[in-house]
Parts: C-alpha cells; structure tokens; sequence
C-alpha cells in the first residue's frame, strides 16, 4: 500500500516541475512545450522506478512485477491526462473560442475573424514546423517525423471505425 | 492472486464494461451533452458503485483504494482521449495530407507548399463544427447580442485561463 503515496508524489512532481520550468525555463520550454512536459514525465518515471525499487525491495517476483506494472499503468495514465490538459489550453480550438468568449458577447463573424479556419491551418503549420514533425525541405513541406504520423494514421483508423472516413473531409 | 495483480483485474474489469456501455449508448442514442455524459459514465456510476462496495464491505479498503486508483486513471485517459478520436484533429489532418501528397510525388520527391495544404485544408466546419459542438454541450448559447457562454462554460474557460495564469504564459494559440 505504500506505493500510493509514491505514485502521487510522482503526479504532483509533474505537475510542480512543469510550473516552475514554464517559469524558469520559459524560452526553452516555449520552443516545444509538449516536449518539454514529455521530458519532464519522463524524468519523472525514472524516479518513480527508483522509488519503487526502494520501497518494494524484498517482495517475490510476481508480486513485484505485478506491483511495478500496476504504477506504470497508473502513472501513464494520470501524466497522459495531464499532458492531454495542457495540451488542450496550448491547441484546442474549442478551449480558444471559450476564451475568446469570456467576459464578452461574440457574434459568429466576429469569432470568425478572431480565429478563423484559415488561421487555424496557419497556427498549426508553424507548430508542426516549430515541433520538427514537419520540415521545410527545397521542394515544400514534408514530414520529419514518422513516429507521429503513425499516431495520426492510427487516430484516422479510429475515427474511420467511429464516425466515417477522415479522408472525406480533405478537399481534393 | 496479488493485491496489485486482483487490482488490475477488477478494475480494467469495471472499464471494459463501462467501455461497452458507452459504445452500445453511443450508438443507439443520438448524445447531446458529450461531456457530461462521459462524466456520468465513466465517473459518477462508478463512483456511486465503488461507495456502495466499500459499505457493503465487499473488499477492504486498500483494495478499494487500487482498484478505485486503477480504474479513474484509465477512464480519465479515456475521457481524454475521445474527443480526439471523434473528430477530425487538423495537425493530423495536415501529416496524412502533407504524406500522401509527398507520396504522389514519390518519382521527383517534392513537398507540399504552405499555400497547397492551406488550400486543401481550409474549411469553415473546422470552426462551425467546435461551435456546434459547445453549443450542444451547453457550455455556449446564441442569444440576441451574439454567442454567449453558460455557467459550465465560463466555469471551463476559467480553468483553463487561470491555468494559463499560472503558468504565466498568454492563452494557447488554439
């Protein structure tokens, strides 16, 4: 039962040492901020490792391992949320438009000018770019990192099974 | 079998029902109020379950606590992650567009211009679609004087804004 308190202290860790990077480290974190939480999360789990071996030094192994696979489980799951949350107020469009409405009445063209599709393709161009998972090559933009265009190819086959083809949507 | 082992069992257990359940809603109810009934789903029932449990005296109380632990951190990474299977996620959009594009024209290996992805990709459901979907979710309304946001909604945006604070950075880009 003591990994409980280790697993939280390792949550809570993320989340402090991600305040105050942001806050000391500001221009590097600000170049990729989801690699820089990811790096964070990571360090973190290397604790959280060390900190377990401690603790549950002496059980058997099938105890230990099942103890071990527990927290990873656990642990993933709650950065995971995390990281999802930060990244919502970094890039989600329906959290920027929350904002926008905050303290204030918007007609549908007015949230349009503030942020339209145009400039949500803009936006996110530049991050791919400034996150190195596109690159400008001589001929145009190509991709730079495949690892995420698996994970994009992997949600377009979720969303196909959920809701009907992604490629529908793109204009030819 | 192990404490943490029985944990794992009971509690990935509880979510792959849950898990059907919500398929099985999902597709035989039209779901107005996404996020709420995720919440009520994946949170309150179970919740309400595992209070009921832990009176009945069913399991002790650490092993309700791993189970409880077990089970929230998943259903919470799966609330998350919904969302992002649901819809149509541009920065993935723009990845299958830039590679499929760059795959035609594999013979002389050129790119894609800013100006062809933005051409190809824009498109006015990318905002009206995040209107209606707050809108349905009840965290925005149309009044007379425009869009306005509900208690749930100015409560939402605060979070994130207060956040945003507090990492002492502007609100995201979007």
């Amino acid at each position: 039962m003591n990994i409980l308190p280790i697993i939280f202290f390792a949550t809570v860790g993320v989340f402090f040492t991600h305040l105050l990077g942001y806050r000391f480290f500001r221009d590097y974190a600000k170049k990729n901020p989801q690699a820089f939480l990811f790096k964070i999360c990571l360090v973190w789990f290397l604790i959280l490792l060390v900190l377990l071996g401690l603790s549950l030094w002496g059980l058997n192994f099938i105890t230990l391992f099942s103890a071990f696979l527990y927290c990873m489980i656990v642990y993933v799951c709650l950065v995971y949320t995390y990281f999802h949350f930060f990244n919502m107020s970094e890039t989600a469009r329906r959290i920027r438009i929350l904002i926008h409405l905050l303290g204030q009445n918007l007609s549908s063209d007015q949230l349009f000018e503030l942020y339209g599709p145009k400039q949500m393709i803009q936006v996110r161009l530049l991050r791919l770019c400034q996150m190195g998972w596109l690159r400008l090559s001589p001929d145009g933009l190509v991709i730079n990192n495949k690892l995420v265009l698996k994970v994009a190819q992997f949600f377009n086959l979720l969303h196909t099974i959920f809701r009907g083809p992604l490629a529908q949507d793109i204009k030819k | 079998m192990n404490i943490f082992a029985s944990s794992m069992l009971y509690g990935g257990g509880v979510f792959l029902c849950i898990f059907i359940l919500h398929l099985a809603v999902w597709r035989v109810f039209h779901i107005k109020r996404e996020i709420l009934s995720l919440l009520i789903l994946f949170i309150l029932i179970p919740l309400i379950l595992l209070l009921v449990i832990t009176i009945l005296g069913v399991y002790s109380i650490s092993e309700n606590l791993l189970i409880a632990l077990f089970y929230f951190s998943i259903s919470l990474a799966y609330i998350q992650t919904f969302p992002a299977i649901k819809e149509n996620i541009p920065s993935f959009r723009i990845m299958i567009y830039v590679h499929s594009s760059t795959l035609r024209k594999k013979g002389n290996l050129k790119g894609v211009s800013a100006k062809q992805i933005e051409d190809a990709l824009t498109d006015e459901s990318l905002m009206t679609m995040k209107i209606q979907e707050l809108r349905s979710d009840g965290l925005m309304v149309l009044g007379e004087d425009g869009f306005t946001l509900t208690s749930p909604g100015k409560y939402l945006a605060l979070i994130f804004y207060r956040y945003r604070a507090l990492l002492g950075v502007q609100e995201g880009q979007g």
